[in-house]
């Protein structure tokens, strides 16, 4: 109640206040939500949205590749919520995921649309940190949505049209090749061959289509492109007190999946599509009284068969010669050792999942001048609620397989094949429909500031007093989180030339036990301008503390006594008990992770600033990392919750130069940045270890460990007389390891430091543009440097094993070692077994993963209103992901593993400004 | 304007408080709320219960530990039950380690230290009161035997154990040192008896028939066992006979309690036996069925390497049915008993053979099982998913289970933790190592070591056996022991008790039978050549408990890590 009491008055309070208010003051149409505490001193980047209309693609995290320096742009390893394929792209703002604010609330970048975008800000000094407190501590990613001016009507209205297609795709064996290499790695293992001659035959000839298929699984299940349409209007305009900013988007993509057609009870078919509309409005509503509203809505279907996990996973490792697609009388193919995997019967027979999310982003601001009482005070409230609910609807069925279990025995030059059928399973008559509520966010945050300014001849004072309390309800239990902090902040400058800023924040999170909760984040930071002119100096830095609580979780600490060993007691062989035990003990330790920053930049400008070059270092300390104790004895019998005592320290720092110049009508541009980031792990909680190179101490974190791979074993001689491999049998062909402490015995204790981290070093990004008059071209790239990735994240390079395919992309780059080709080989021998010798972290499945890209490059022409006499018309071309040039080239360095095929679009647009 | 203020700052304030606040928790039972109830105060018995080894039959990863005697391979060469036989076990790379056996020892002392407090008189208008009280009156006994139990399994892995009786702190836990094993089995005797004196023989048609919990026969034979280990040589190097005399006194307090008796039905998957003195009871499943059954019966459900299969080794130690000794030679078998067709060799022998092995020939599930070359269950090599030994397990297999498509049937299991025939034979050899002879007796001990044997043997429809030295005895007591409880986690054991490591693990073979005509030729086969070392009479502490309780040193003889002093 006391919340909603909260909620309801302030806003009214504040417009009963301007209401009475009669004072004329100055227009106070210049509020920007995206960062309300416009801080000075302090470096921050800032870019404006003309970056996302070079970049049509879906997710607007990719426009943000390369474009600011210490902001990584990744996939991470979770899709996203309305499109179930597709890797999300997140951020890293020097090694940390930032906070993102959209109009000064937490929110997601998926959120949005470009064309809604006026402004980014990367705000990566101490006080931008501190300002968020608890929640600042790994940087500050801060964008503003566009909003009305005061001027006439402006409609644009835009479609565009994007080609899909895949980028490095993977190529898997024919059925032939599949059975001669299944048998060369069976006979490895010591074992017998799984296809005589005359079956190898029948593969090759493909004479027994069914007993003896060959099926190019990936061509049955994608088509060779995907489409995608996009729509858009926007509209903006108003007078002195009214002003408006509104965008409609609509978006259909077709995915590179096959369509669905087997059955018309349902809609399999693979697509998104969605509708967006977003709606600013900005009302004056006294001379001293400001109103701001935004509001974006967004309604996403998404379908797709009704299969859990993803169709890649069985298309990576499904021989061409398991199953035919559909044995002769019609049923899908499938056997006892697969199951039913068949991918087109997956996808053509399973049902369908339709996942509809509905997301509604609204926030309201309210300022109110009070300079009639002081001058200079003004007071403003701003409440953000936002809901975003997931559900889908599911129409399922089962189906039938069969397989042909056959062999093929020669005679004579003549084959003759036995076979038998089976079926498996029956197909359902019906199909049965349910539906399911999946997930829910309400997002409430609520802020109000007291705000006082003034100027005494050259001096510039400026002060701010605010309250913040921020809810984030996920379903679930214990996932919800909120916050609750007072800040204030003192600004300084003079002249503009310098400037100071000191920001001390308290605030407090819910995932602390009462009493434990607050923490103060103090910051100050510095600036000057210390030449004006030519050339153009500024030189700024910034110290401070700020936190993090997104690695805590609820309960940490405190002891509960939870579900524990159920046992069966009574009659008839026993009914379960349901059991209780004593939870995890409490963590002694808890705080949330504390940042101590300090950094240090300067922006130099030459040639009236058409040259820039913005350099910055930084230093942090991380405390209080959440971490496993592992130093109490198993004795003690139970859990003991995590603890925060880990350390990490961070150094590094960011370059950009830039050079931008006009001659008459023709104007041009280039850039270079990059971060470079060095990180290394104080304390990671790691256990007494009996050599000191097992310590992660001192590496940088996300270090890679492994074996050292010092050969390929020739034969068992050669087995006989090196150190024992204790990880599984040890045949001619595998590996072979360096043993590090010398005891004889391959182990654990052998793994040292290798290569790089799992992190960046470096992060960078170039491009150029140039225009004369309505046309425009520009290319855009980026890179990392310093990284090292798995092979074995990638299904690829495990060939074989357990029943699984192998890829003619494998056999194109690498020679497997088998007798008579000892010394052409890159790679272990081929083996159908699991095989823990070989596929465990080594020196040989490491490799550099650094790659330049061209993100994205383009063409635009703008036929001018004056020729079409109705309205500004720019045609453009784009490509996305065109190249990338790297170690790995079989595949996408960022993607290695089993998923929705890495894409180059090409993208063709018309865009209408009236 | 100032009321503005005003109201500002109360807005501020009010929400201040308690905004924070956030409790979604459905399990904030305090220890306190755990003993308020007795529903509550059950489940954290329960729980106890729950920490019993072997609850999931195969106990070591899918494998039964009998893989790692000479009784059983396991397909899978890379499971982790292989480092019992491969070398490659060692303080770092532990299997079986039951460290987890301290959380179920927590559990019980915590259970112990709470339950003196507990008073439900709140309820005493409640119809079901009194029985609560009855129930109550027995469990904190149940805990002492389990606690007692665990610290036993402990013990015959690791000798000399930390033996908490309280709640640990971090500091305590690190800090605690090793009880000798011969105290541990003392601790374990006195608790065993004062709880045998206040539990109930058994909870058939008491309170509410809650069959499973911990009887005075448990108690007493959990005694029992302890102190047959305490007398075995590896404990009991000199041969002191006052150890052996214990133990054999503990099992005749079993046998006059006179309420167990030899069954010569399958004990196996049943708890009802009279013979049966603690099961522990499962729900349906077929997952044992998944990786034991032969092959073809699994419908493809079996997809990756995993079972355990008999040896030859095994199957040599049960005789013919006429009492004879046979063996299988690389030239087929071999065997003196006249009455005994070497054609026919897995028919006429021990009875008890069919109900721990599936053999060539046998029936099963409507067909005969074919491991000849070429049959049905034959595989050439492990990852054809078969037998690599020649043999499919039998015992705990509940046969009627069906993989069949639209058509599966699953079952219960019930896994015998001790019955009455370990009590004869504890008795049997306990009393020969005692007076030194298998037909002696005296006051105390009037029934003979060789007439307990022949009980066993009596009631599993085989031949007395006549040996006279303690020898002899000691020999036949031996294989009986193997071959009653085949599969029923004795073997790996025995192994180490009795010290035979050296003599017995070397190697172990299967059969490999071809057919040509109606005939069948057997011939012994080489599976695997293993590693043993007295070492292994003991398991490592893992050393990663080394590190957080320099206390637990000196680690069990012959594995220690050689350690780099680094400075």
């Amino acid at each position: 109640m006391k919340r909603l009491f909260a909620y309801i008055t302030l806003p009214l309070l504040l417009v009963a206040a301007a209401a009475s208010a009669q004072e004329t003051v100055s227009p106070l149409d210049s509020i920007e939500l995206g960062n309300l505490f416009q801080l000075r001193a302090g470096g921050a980047l800032t870019a404006g949205g003309g970056l996302f209309e070079k970049s049509p693609e879906v997710d607007i995290a990719n426009a943000l590749y390369g474009q600011f320096s210490g902001l990584l742009v990744k996939n991470s390893s979770s899709t996203y919520d309305s499109n179930r394929s597709r890797l999300k792209l997140s951020l890293r703002l020097r090694g940390h995921s930032p906070l993102l604010l959209v109009d000064g609330f937490p929110r997601d970048l998926d959120d949005l649309e470009g064309v809604e975008i006026d402004k980014i800000e990367i705000l990566k000094d101490a006080a931008a940190a501190a300002l968020y407190g608890v929640k600042g501590g790994n940087g500050v990613i801060s964008i503003t949505t566009k909003r009305g001016q005061d001027a006439p009507l402006k409609v644009t209205a835009r479609y565009q049209y994007g080609l899909q297609t895949m980028f490095r795709a993977p190529e898997f064996a024919d059925a032939y090749t599949y059975g001669f290499l299944v048998n060369e790695a069976r006979s490895l293992d010591g074992l017998p061959a799984k296809y005589n001659d005359a079956e190898l035959l029948a593969l090759y000839s493909g004479q027994y289509p069914y007993a003896y298929p060959n099926v190019n699984w990936w061509n049955e299940v994608f088509r060779d492109h995907g489409d995608n349409h996009q729509a858009e209007f926007t509209f903006t305009g108003g007078n002195r007190n009214f002003r408006y900013f509104a965008a409609v988007d609509y978006l259909k993509e077709d995915f590179l999946y096959k369509k669905a057609t087997a059955d018309d009870r349902y809609n399999a078919n693979h697509y998104d599509n969605r509708l967006g509309i977003r709606a600013n409005v900005d009302v004056n509503i006294t001379p001293s009284t400001l109103m701001k509203i935004g509001v974006k809505a967004r309604l996403a279907e998404f379908n797709q068969g009704y299969y859990s996990g993803r169709i890649e996973s069985t298309l990576y490792t499904l021989p061409a010669a398991a199953f035919p697609v559909m044995q002769a009388d019609g049923v899908y193919g499938g056997t006892s050792l697969y199951g039913n995997v068949n991918p087109v019967a997956v996808m053509q027979e399973n049902g369908q999942r339709q996942w509809s999310q509905t997301k509604v982003l609204a926030d309201i601001l309210l300022r109110q001048d009070l300079g009639m009482i002081v001058p200079g005070l003004s007071a403003d409230a701003n409440v953000a609620f936002d809901y975003i609910g997931l559900l889908y609807e599911r129409a399922s069925k089962d189906w039938q397989y069969s397989e042909l279990v056959s062999t093929v025995a020669a005679q004579g030059n003549q084959g003759y094949i036995l076979s038998e059928q089976k079926y498996y399973g029956v197909s359902s008559k019906t199909v049965d429909y349910d539906h399911y509520f999946y997930g829910l966010q309400m997002k409430m945050e609520l802020q109000a500031r007291l705000n006082w300014e003034r100027d005494f001849d050259a001096h510039h004072v400026e002060a701010h007093a605010a309250y913040r309390q921020r809810s984030w309800i996920l379903s679930g239990q214990n996932n919800s989180s909120k916050t609750q902090e007072i800040l204030g902040t003192v600004s300084y400058n003079w002249k503009q030339r310098v400037f100071a800023d000191v920001v001390v924040n308290r605030s407090g999170s819910a995932y602390m036990p009462k009493g434990k909760r607050f923490h103060w984040y103090p910051a100050v930071s510095l600036g000057a301008i210390a030449l004006d002119g030519e050339p153009y100096l500024k030189v700024y830095g910034s110290v401070g503390l700020s936190g993090s609580d997104g690695d805590l979780e609820h309960e940490l600490w405190r002891q509960n006594y939870v579900s524990g060993n159920s046992y069966y007691f009574g009659a008839n062989g026993g009914t379960g008990f349901s059991g209780r035990t004593e939870g995890p003990m409490a963590a002694v330790t808890l705080a949330p992770e504390l940042s101590k920053k300090a950094t240090a930049g300067l922006d130099f400008g030459l040639f009236g600033k058409r040259l820039m070059i913005n350099v910055e270092g930084f230093l942090e300390d991380r405390r209080n990392i959440l971490i496993d104790p592992s130093n109490i004895s198993g004795v003690i019998g139970v859990d003991v919750n995590e603890q925060s005592i880990g350390e990490e320290k961070y150094k590094g720092f960011d370059l950009g130069v830039s050079w931008n110049n006009r001659h008459g009508d023709f104007e041009y541009g280039l850039y270079a940045n990059g971060g470079w980031l060095f990180s290394k792990v104080v304390d990671d909680g790691q256990a007494y270890q009996m050599y000191d190179y097992l310590y992660h101490k001192g590496n940088p974190v996300g270090q890679r460990y492994g074996l050292e791979v010092i050969g390929i074993f020739q034969n068992q001689v050669e087995i006989n007389n090196s150190p024992r491999q204790t990880f599984g049998a040890v045949k001619p062909g595998d590996l072979k390891y360096l043993d590090q402490n010398g005891d004889g015995v391959i182990d654990k204790q052998d793994r040292v430091k290798m290569f790089g981290s799992s992190t960046p070093l470096l992060t960078f990004g170039f491009g150029l543009h140039a225009g004369w008059k309505g046309l425009k071209v520009f290319a855009d790239f980026q890179g990392v440097t310093g990284v090292t990735i798995d092979l074995l994240d990638s299904p690829l390079y495990q060939p074989l094993v357990s029943n699984t395919t192998i890829s003619q992309t494998f056999l194109n780059r690498e020679v497997t070692w088998a007798p008579g080709r000892e010394m052409y080989a890159t790679m272990p021998r081929l083996t159908t077994q699991e095989n823990p010798n070989n596929y465990q972290a080594n020196s040989l499945w490491y490799r550099d993963g650094s790659f330049i890209k061209l993100r994205n490059a383009g063409i635009s022409y703008t036929i001018p209103r004056s020729a079409t006499k109705l309205c500004d018309v720019t045609l453009s071309l784009t490509g996305t992901n065109l190249f990338s040039t790297d170690n790995i080239r079989f595949a996408d360095p960022e993607q290695l593993g089993a998923y929705y095929p890495s894409l180059r679009t090409f993208w063709g647009g018309v865009k209408f400004t009236f | 304007m100032k009321k503005i203020f005003c109201l500002l700052s109360a807005a501020l304030l009010l929400s201040g408080c308690n905004f924070l606040d956030f409790d979604e928790s459905s399990s904030d039972y305090t220890r306190e709320d755990m003993y308020l109830t007795y529903s509550n105060i059950q489940k954290m018995l329960t729980n106890i219960y729950g920490y019993m080894p072997n609850k999931d039959i195969a106990d070591v990863s899918s494998a039964l530990r009998d893989c790692g005697s000479d009784d059983a391979e396991y397909a899978d060469p890379d499971a982790s039950v292989q480092r019992f036989t491969n070398g490659n076990w060692s303080a770092l790379n532990t299997v079986d380690d039951k460290w987890s056996l301290y959380n179920g020892i927590r559990s019980a002392n915590e259970f112990l230290e709470s339950i003196e407090t507990v008073d439900l008189s709140m309820y005493k208008y409640d119809n079901k009161y009194q029985r609560w009280l009855e129930h109550l009156a027995y469990y904190p006994y149940q805990a002492r035997v389990l606690r007692a139990y665990y610290f036993f399994e402990l013990a015959r892995r690791y000798g000399d154990i930390p033996m908490p009786l309280t709640m640990l702190t971090a500091e305590e836990a690190n800090e605690i040192a090793k009880t000798p094993f011969d105290e541990v089995v003392d601790f374990i005797v006195t608790e065993c008896s004062e709880s045998a004196a206040k539990l109930p023989d058994t909870y058939v048609g008491l309170l509410d028939d809650e069959i499973g919990r911990v009887t005075r026969g448990f108690a007493l034979a959990v005694k029992a066992k302890a102190l047959l280990y305490a007398a075995s040589p590896l404990h009991n190097p000199s041969g002191d006979k006052s150890k052996w005399q214990k133990a054999v006194a503990a099992a005749k307090e079993l046998m006059d309690l006179g309420i167990y008796r030899l069954d010569p039905a399958e004990k196996a998957n049943n708890y009802l036996s009279q013979e049966v003195i603690f099961a522990i009871m499962r729900s349906e499943s077929q997952s044992f069925e998944r990786y034991n059954f032969p092959v073809r019966f699994t419908e493809g459900q079996r997809t990756s390497l995993g079972g355990s299969y008999p040896t030859q080794n095994l199957v040599d130690a049960f005789q013919t049915a006429g009492g004879y000794d046979i063996v299988l030679e690389a030239d087929g078998w071999k065997t003196a008993d006249p009455a005994f067709d070497i054609t026919k060799p897995y028919e006429g022998r021990d009875p008890r053979f069919a109900r721990a092995i599936l053999a060539n020939g046998m029936s099963f599930k409507g067909t005969t099982i074919e491991t000849f070359v070429g049959g049905r269950d034959y595989s050439a090599t492990r990852s054809d998913l078969g037998s690599p030994t020649g043999y499919y397990l039998r015992r705990y297999i509940q046969e009627s289970t069906s993989f069949t498509p639209e058509n599966t049937v699953t079952n219960k299991h019930q896994w015998i933790v001790y019955r009455y025939a370990e009590t004869l034979l504890t008795y049997a050899e306990a009393l020969n190592e005692y007076l030194g002879s298998p037909t002696a007796t005296d006051g105390s001990f009037s029934i003979s070591a060789l007439d307990a044997l022949n009980q066993v043997r009596a009631n599993a429809g085989m031949p007395a056996v006549s040996a006279t030295s303690a020898d002899a005895f000691r020999e036949a007591v031996r294989r009986e022991w193997r071959v009653e409880f085949a599969f029923e986690d004795h073997r790996f054991w025995d192994v180490r008790r009795w010290d035979i490591g050296q003599a017995t693990q070397g190697r172990i073979d299967g059969v490999e039978i071809t057919r040509s005509g109606g005939q069948f030729s057997y011939k012994r086969t080489v599976v695997e050549n293993r590693t043993w070392s007295s070492r292994q009479n003991l398991y490592p502490i893992p050393q990663a408990e080394l590190f957080c309780n320099p206390n637990l040193n000196p680690q069990n003889p012959g594995w220690s890590q050689t350690t780099e002093t680094t400075e």
